[in-house]
């Protein structure tokens, strides 16, 4: 049974994000930053009455801040009962994308190891489908 | 028909989760009446409900507990523990049952055998009582139960949780949109009718906001309600006999936090009885009481909220798990006997080491207990432990006030906001008050405010973020901080915004990792805001998080800790070194000899805002500063002028006693010269406020044979101080008020005499032993010498 994917580009890769995992995409407003804290935390920001937690997924995959400002784009994720938001360059289309294509047999470079472990063929492209969880886990910090 | 089942479903489960634990109780009060009857409405009921619904087995199930509970009721049989099983067997069927109906699942049918023991309870068995069927009779009771039980239950409706976090988040959000109202219509200038309906419906949102935030709290009695129960099953599966004292059932929590602590609380429980409690003979025979007893006490500090789980058993055996450890790996030999003792303590949450000879069904310790931290830790909690081996072990769940209103203050550093709780504040400082001076110790800063000294920090260092440039010029503020564990400290903070209420959200665990935060809120601004964690700030300042702590245990390790104790040597103003143990040792000040008068017949130092004496020192020099110890015993303050200060040392000779007690400790030997060491009791003893009219001081007699070392070291210096003469002579015995007497044989003879009172070496009491009082039990033993005096006028 196919199930639905978000296609977003992260550094400029595109990226498969199950939508069962999604709540919504947002503008995000503005972004308190959080001192001392993990590096992969750019910062809080409210979404409606909640406080999110904005995840800087760049600097996951490439060990580079990014700084994130007001109005850019981010995936709202719930994990472990928290609720985080996933900063994204662009997010492209929801597709359907059925179990069979999934392969673990190409595998990314080291840092996106970290965060995939499965890619998908969309169209012609080979796409990375990324473990929101494997974002904001500890085994990850570990990693960092 | 669905709707009754699945209300009838939640209120059996609810209803059960409060009946197991006055199924424990009534076991051991069998008469008592209100018990039973409550066990009996909650059969009843289920019984009532089940003929209703057209659940059968049920029905049977609670038929036959509900004979032989009525039959417990009218007093024909009295409740043993056999019966009280066979009840506990049948409502945990009903439990399993009732389980099964909501998930549609089997559960194995022999309620035949179940059925069949209860029975065997009847008096009347075999006869017409039992036989009677079950579905004519519930009807009958029904009205009269319902008539004359009178349940007084506060009138409740059940609601998701989900539906709870909606309405929560919804009333947030009209806040938020009150807020931008109120700024459209500061704009746009309108009439003052508007503003007071406005205002009108301003106070509204407040309110509900107010109640939503209650509606998530409750009791944690619902968490605790369960323990009973559950001791009771382990203590009857490994033969031991527990008793088991709830305190602080009212404290209220968040709803989600009572489900995340049921699995810890249940594992710490288990794991105390199991491998803490002693069986019944091994405790007669280390002096203790046979029955264990085991102690939860819940209750809140500042943002905090506390549980302490407290045992009587046997404690953690360090040297027990140093070898475990080593043994797997976890560290080497060599470390272990590096690490502090509480570093080697919280091994013991490291995955896969237990203590215990045996693993038992029940627990092995070690098994579990990295669980329980990581569940904690989840929630933003922490567990910390007190060993005190061979007498029990105390172990404390310090947990957030997640999601719920505090009283904040917002401050400002950098360029951003953060809001504390205010419970942890003591005061707010400008730096420019002439009362406060920052200054600098060996490379670290402290406040200095009206001659109390704090650790001190910048909070922009702290977090390492950056300081507005202009705040530079302008005065910044003082926030002096008492948090929950550790001591106070100042926080340099750029300025102090508002107090206002914070409706506490819990930080992703991520954020929760740095140990700085308590979690995050959303102000009426629309801005989140991060809440500052007033401990994690203190243990970044680098304070040592401990909490004072008074009771008999401590006391003990006090003692025990007190064998190694460290001593300063100095050299006195009269040119003789001599030591002074450390710990009655504040610091060391240079105090200008202007400061200094000899006034009211004592040498006075005039020290920030206080008048201090200053003890041995003759006179005083024109200028130049003087070396002084400042020494206190916890409540009053006083110096001890010095010459020079050389050296610290360890205490671990042997104490030769002195021929002055009241002068001197006693002569020790330290860095290869004796020297000695003074008691510092007679410079309190002295301190107008302490002591009393001499000539009424009572006497105390130390009855002495052969060693009094301890007497002369310890027990002299302390009645002195407490206000008491001491005397040593045999010949003071006859106009003594009290007699003390370490116990020995020689002083049974004088057994008669009404004013003895016996000292003993050990905690414990001899099983044959006349009254005494532990040698250690300062509180007990003062105490004890007042009911003397009292009976004795």
């Amino acid at each position: 049974m196919p199930s639905l994917f978000l296609i977003a580009h992260i550094h400029g890769c595109r990226v498969a994000i199950n939508s069962d995992q999604i709540e919504s995409i947002v503008h995000v407003p503005d972004v308190i930053p959080v001192p001392h804290c993990d590096p992969r935390v750019a910062g809080l920001f409210a979404l409606r009455s909640r406080v999110l937690t904005l995840i800087d997924s760049q600097f996951v995959v490439t060990g580079e801040r990014r700084t994130l400002q007001r109005g850019c784009l981010a995936v709202v994720v719930e994990i472990a009962g928290h609720y985080f938001g996933l900063a994204v360059d662009k997010v492209e289309d929801v597709v359907p994308l059925s179990a069979e294509k999934i392969q673990q047999c190409i595998q990314p470079d080291s840092h996106w190891q970290s965060v995939v472990s499965e890619t998908v063929e969309v169209g012609e492209q080979l796409v990375m489908i990324l473990d929101p969880a494997r974002l904001v886990s500890r085994e990850q910090l570990m990693a960092a | 028909m669905d709707e009754l089942l699945d209300e009838f479903i939640a209120e059996t489960r609810e209803t059960l989760e409060a009946l197991a634990g006055q199924l424990v109780q009534w076991e051991i009060t069998p008469q008592d009446r209100a018990l039973i009857d409550s066990v009996f409405r909650f059969v009843h009921t289920v019984k009532g409900s089940c003929g209703f619904l057209d659940l059968p087995r049920l029905l049977r199930l609670s038929h036959a507990a509900e004979d032989v509970l009525s039959c417990a009721r009218d007093g024909l049989i009295v409740a043993s523990p056999a019966l009280v099983s066979a009840i506990l067997a049948v409502v945990d069927r009903i439990a399993a049952l009732t389980e099964a109906l909501e998930s549609g699942r089997a559960v194995y049918d022999d309620d035949g055998a179940l059925i069949d023991t209860m029975h065997g309870f009847l008096p009347t068995h075999g006869g017409n009582a039992s036989s009677s069927s079950p579905g004519d009779e519930g009807a009958q009771t029904d009205l009269e139960d319902d008539a004359t039980g009178g349940r007084s239950k506060a009138r409740t409706v059940r609601v998701s949780l989900s539906l709870l976090d909606r309405l929560m988040n919804g009333v947030s959000d009209m806040v938020l949109a009150r807020n931008e109202v109120s700024r459209q219509l500061r704009k746009s200038q309108t009439g003052a009718e508007v503003d007071h309906a406005f205002a009108r419906l301003s106070a509204s949102v407040a309110e509900m906001r107010d109640a939503v935030g209650l509606m998530r709290m409750q009791n944690i009695d619902r968490l605790f309600s369960s323990l009973p129960r559950l001791l009771r099953d382990i203590t009857l599966e490994l033969g031991k006999d527990v008793e088991l004292r709830i305190d602080g059932s009212e404290v209220e929590v968040d709803r989600e936090m009572v489900e995340a602590l049921r699995d810890p609380l249940t594992h710490i429980l288990r794991n105390a009885v199991d491998h803490g409690i002693e069986h019944a003979d091994e405790r007669i025979a280390a002096g203790k009481n046979p029955v264990g007893h085991i102690r939860i006490v819940a209750r809140q500090s500042g943002n905090q909220i506390l549980i302490e789980i407290i045992d009587d058993g046997r404690g953690i055996n360090l040297e027990k798990l140093g070898t475990r450890a080593v043994s797997a790996k976890i560290v080497s030999a060599a470390d272990w006997q590096k690490m502090p003792e509480k570093a080697q303590l919280s091994t013991i949450f490291i995955p896969g080491l237990s203590t215990a000879d045996t693993v038992t069904a029940i627990s092995g310790r070690g098994v579990g207990m990295d669980v329980v931290k990581s569940n904690l830790q989840a929630i933003g909690g922490t567990v910390d432990l007190e060993n005190y081996e061979g007498l029990g072990l105390k172990m404390t769940l310090r947990l957030p006030l997640t999601l719920s209103i505090i009283a904040g203050l917002t401050i400002k550093a950098g360029s951003q906001f953060f809001g504390i709780s205010r419970n942890s504040i003591v005061e707010i400082l400008s730096t420019t008050n002439k009362n406060v001076s920052i200054e600098e110790l060996g490379g670290s800063q402290i406040a200095h405010i009206r001659g109390e000294r704090y650790p001190y920090a910048k909070l922009e260092t702290l977090l390492g973020i950056d300081e507005t440039t202009d705040s530079i010029a302008t005065s910044r503020t003082l926030v002096v901080i008492r948090p929950a564990m550790g001591t106070t400290y100042a926080l340099d903070v750029e300025n102090v915004i508002d107090t206002e209420e914070l409706v506490v959200k819990p930080g992703a665990p991520i954020i929760m990792e740095t140990g700085l935060y308590a979690g995050t809120t959303l102000p009426d601004n629309g801005r989140p805001m991060l809440l500052l964690d007033a401990s994690g700030l203190g243990a970044a300042i680098g304070i040592e998080q401990t909490e004072d702590n008074t009771n008999v245990a401590v006391a003990e390790s006090a003692v025990k800790e007190a064998k190694r104790p460290s001593a300063l040597l100095f050299v006195a103003t009269d040119g003789t070194s001599r030591a002074v143990r450390l710990n009655v040792v504040d610091r060391i000040e240079d105090i200008d000899a202007a400061q200094i008068e000899f006034v009211g017949g004592k040498m006075r130092a005039k020290v920030g805002e206080g008048l201090f004496d200053v003890c041995e020192l003759v006179d005083v020099p024109a200028d130049g500063l003087i070396k002084a110890l400042r020494l206190t015993d916890g409540v009053s303050t006083k110096y001890l002028a010095v010459e020079d200060v050389l050296d610290i040392f360890t205490l671990d000779e042997d104490i030769y006693p002195s021929a002055h007690p009241e002068k001197c400790e006693g002569v020790v030997s330290a860095l290869g010269k004796s020297v000695e060491l003074i008691n510092i009791f007679q410079y309190f003893e002295m301190d107008g406020t302490m002591s009393r009219d001499i000539s009424a001081r009572p006497l105390c007699y130390i009855g002495s044979d052969g060693d009094v070392e301890w007497e002369k070291r310890i027990l002299a210096p302390l009645l002195s101080a407490s206000g008491y003469m001491v005397s040593f002579d045999a010949e003071d015995r006859a106009q003594a008020a009290v007699v003390l007497s370490r116990t020995n044989d020689a002083d049974t003879a004088h057994g008669d005499d009404a004013r003895l009172l016996l000292l003993r070496d050990t905690v414990h009491v001899k099983p044959d032993a006349r009254s005494s009082i532990y040698r250690y039990d300062r509180i007990g033993l003062l105490s004890a010498i007042e009911a003397k005096l009292a009976g004795v006028a």
